[in-house]
């Protein structure tokens, strides 16, 4: 275990920004943290770089409490928003910065600058300034100028929010490419769920400074552990039911009015007659068929169509069944689209759909 | 604008009046309140002096400019003048870079009390202020009075009516023409560049003079340059606290012109005052400029 953060919290005035944080970090695990705007990101990633002090807890970098340590003394190297890099110094002085104040000699620090450089793929733009590089450029030389002090953990606080919808796409992919070469421990900060899961070995997603849920990209899509999370990963629909009866490991509930009747597998939580949950399913696992074959071992419903879009990839319908609107998406696979005004099943397996109290 | 595809005629750009417009009244201000008095200024001292107040303009002649460069009295009085405000810019900038340094680390309320603070002295009248120092300066002021009661001094000190004085009381006033330009240029500075170079392994010291003094660069030079060029010209403190044996530039162009009459030789002197001044500011930024080793910095 490279990085853990113990129970940290920290407030500002009367309000709370990180709340008993808890989690360990493998050495060359690339780990985010996903969350809407305020949830606490930032913040956390400020307070293992040292810019603030935990209320309480602790930060442990290689097994040592590095909680109270300066901040140029940690062992981390930060890449900002906007890149940070020093307008009055080249390119060159940028990236040798960190070095310079390592007391690393000369020879050293030019044979390392050249190396970063060629690692980033710009090679040669040692006397340019940051103004006269694109901001695709600008990002590449704050991630080289982190990375060359060699540090233990590379935090990333938001880099690629600033840059255009493609080039994001671009130096995300070159980003996991360099992180994973040189094999760097690294935090990586973000509120966008596809960046998160395009590049991350595990995500933590954090609400209102809590953490809501651990756990690889696929975990967290395919299990969240909470509504806060399954509803923040991805769409989905949610079918208010209450259990009527159990049989072995399914339980068979009921909307409240509406005449629905729900199978749900259960899983590692519980369930009893009586409860209240939230049957979740995304869109992406129920099915639009003219006739259905699933009724036993599935649910599957009467629909109509009321919405349907066609996006070249897939398809998006919006169907009526029992009084509320459900959302499925599926591939274009050359199957006949349905249309508006057309009736139709809608179903999905017992596997397809999750539940939360 | 451009009706080419429809007409086939050369477009031309139409031109915009909105920039001159807007310039004029400033224009015509200094063009009939600064240039015009100047050149005229010029010309007379280039003129003959006849008798008071009576000057012949007939033959362009130098005597007053050799006449100036000749006296060693007008010397030594040009060269104080520069020597004070170096020292007065020299001064304010030491004073003024900490003092805007704290103020931009300053919030909201303490910052606007900082800066009422440092713009006290503008709300007083130049002479009442001056007059404040000869209170405290003088050989029966507060300080003298102080150090005989504490028998600190047997003698009162002499500390009105020198260079020092002066230097003291331009300082006063002009401090805040250095801390607000550096002022400006430090909160202009990205505050992530601290936190940049901290994480990269930067003491506090070490960002100060790495980070942040280069890059309020700039501030150093406006506040500098307006210090300077507002002692070079400065009247009132240098009478009041310098007395009659530390006259300044100034005040020979209000001898020679209001109580001698003798117009072109305070024409001359004036011309003397501006012309070193403005080659000197020059020098000074271009000195800069040459530091630069690009277009296109930050500021």
């Amino acid at each position: 275990m490279e990085l853990e953060l113990r129970g940290v919290s920290k407030s500002f005035e009367d309000f709370v920004a990180v709340d008993n944080v808890s989690f360990s970090i493998n050495k060359g695990e690339l780990f985010s943290l996903l969350g809407p705007s305020g949830c606490g990101k930032t913040t956390t990633l400020r307070m293992i770089a040292g810019f603030y002090a935990p209320d309480v807890g602790a930060i442990y970098l290689n097994k040592q409490n590095i909680t109270h340590q300066p901040v140029n003394r940690r062992g981390t190297a930060m890449v900002f928003q906007n890149y940070a890099l020093f307008p009055h110094m080249s390119v060159y002085e940028n990236i040798a910065f960190g070095l310079k104040m390592q007391k690393v000699e000369k020879s050293g620090i030019q044979k390392r600058v050249k190396e970063v450089l060629n690692l980033i793929q710009l090679p040669g733009i040692e006397t340019k300034y940051p103004k006269e590089l694109s901001g695709g450029m600008q990002q590449r030389v704050a991630i080289a100028r982190a990375i060359v002090i060699h540090p233990e953990v590379l935090l990333l606080d938001e880099p690629l929010s600033n840059l255009d919808a493609k080039l994001r796409e671009e130096l995300r992919l070159e980003l996991r490419e360099i992180q994973q070469k040189i094999g760097i421990t690294t935090v990586f900060v973000t509120h966008d769920i596809t960046e998160a899961f395009a590049l991350s070995d595990r995500i933590a997603v954090m609400q209102k400074g809590k953490i809501m849920q651990i756990g690889t990209p696929m975990e967290i899509y395919e299990k969240p552990e909470n509504e806060f999370v399954g509803a923040f990963v991805g769409k989905y629909n949610r079918f208010p039911v209450q259990v009527l009866e159990i049989q072995e490991d399914v339980a068979i509930a009921a909307g409240q009015g509406n005449g629905l009747k729900l199978k749900i597998k259960m899983n590692a939580t519980p369930l009893a007659v009586g409860d209240q949950v939230k049957v979740m399913v995304r869109p992406e696992r129920i099915r639009l068929v003219a006739r259905t074959a699933v009724t036993a071992t599935g649910n599957a419903f009467e629909a109509s169509v009321i919405g349907s879009y066609y996006l070249g990839t897939q398809n998006h319908y919006e169907v009526m069944m029992n009084g509320s609107v459900v959302r499925v998406e599926m591939a274009n696979d050359g199957s006949p689209i349905f249309e508006k005004g057309d009736r139709c099943y809608i179903e999905w397996g017992l596997e397809d759909g999750g539940y939360f109290k | 604008m451009d009706n080419n595809a429809v007409t086939g005629r050369v477009s031309r750009k139409k031109i915009s009046w909105t920039p001159y417009v807007l310039v004029a009244p400033l224009f015509v201000l200094m063009l009939a309140f600064l240039i015009i008095p100047l050149m005229n200024t010029l010309y007379i001292s280039f003129a003959h002096y006849v008798a008071p107040a009576v000057y012949d303009t007939s033959a362009i002649t130098m005597e007053n400019y050799l006449k100036f460069f000749n006296t060693p009295n007008y010397i030594t009085t040009l060269v104080r003048t520069v020597r004070i405000s170096v020292l007065c810019t020299l001064f304010c900038l030491l004073l003024g870079y900490p003092a805007a340094y704290y103020m931009s680390k300053l919030s909201g309320k303490k910052q606007q009390i900082y800066l009422l603070v440092y713009l006290a002295p503008w709300l007083i009248n130049v002479v009442v202020k001056a007059f404040g120092w000869t209170l405290l300066l003088s050989s029966n002021g507060i300080i003298n009075d102080l150090l005989l009661y504490l028998h600190i001094i047997d003698r009162p000190l002499q500390m009105l009516f020198t260079e020092g004085s002066i230097t003291v009381g331009i300082i006063h006033g002009c401090l805040i023409f250095a801390v607000l330009p550096i002022y400006t240029s430090i909160k202009a500075i990205d505050p992530h560049l601290s936190y940049a170079a901290a994480n990269l392994g930067a003491t506090p010291s070490q960002i100060f003079f790495k980070i942040t003094l280069p890059l309020s660069r700039m501030g150093i030079l406006a506040g500098g340059l307006i210090v300077f060029a507002v002692t070079m010209a400065s009247y009132t403190t240098p009478v009041l606290l310098g007395g009659g044996r530390n006259r300044v530039l100034s005040f020979l162009v209000y001898e020679q012109s209001n109580r001698l009459m003798n117009w072109p030789m305070g024409a001359a002197i004036a011309l003397v005052l501006v012309i070193i001044g403005v080659v000197l500011v020059a020098a000074i930024q271009k000195f800069f400029e040459a530091n630069r080793r690009r277009r296109d910095l930050m500021e």
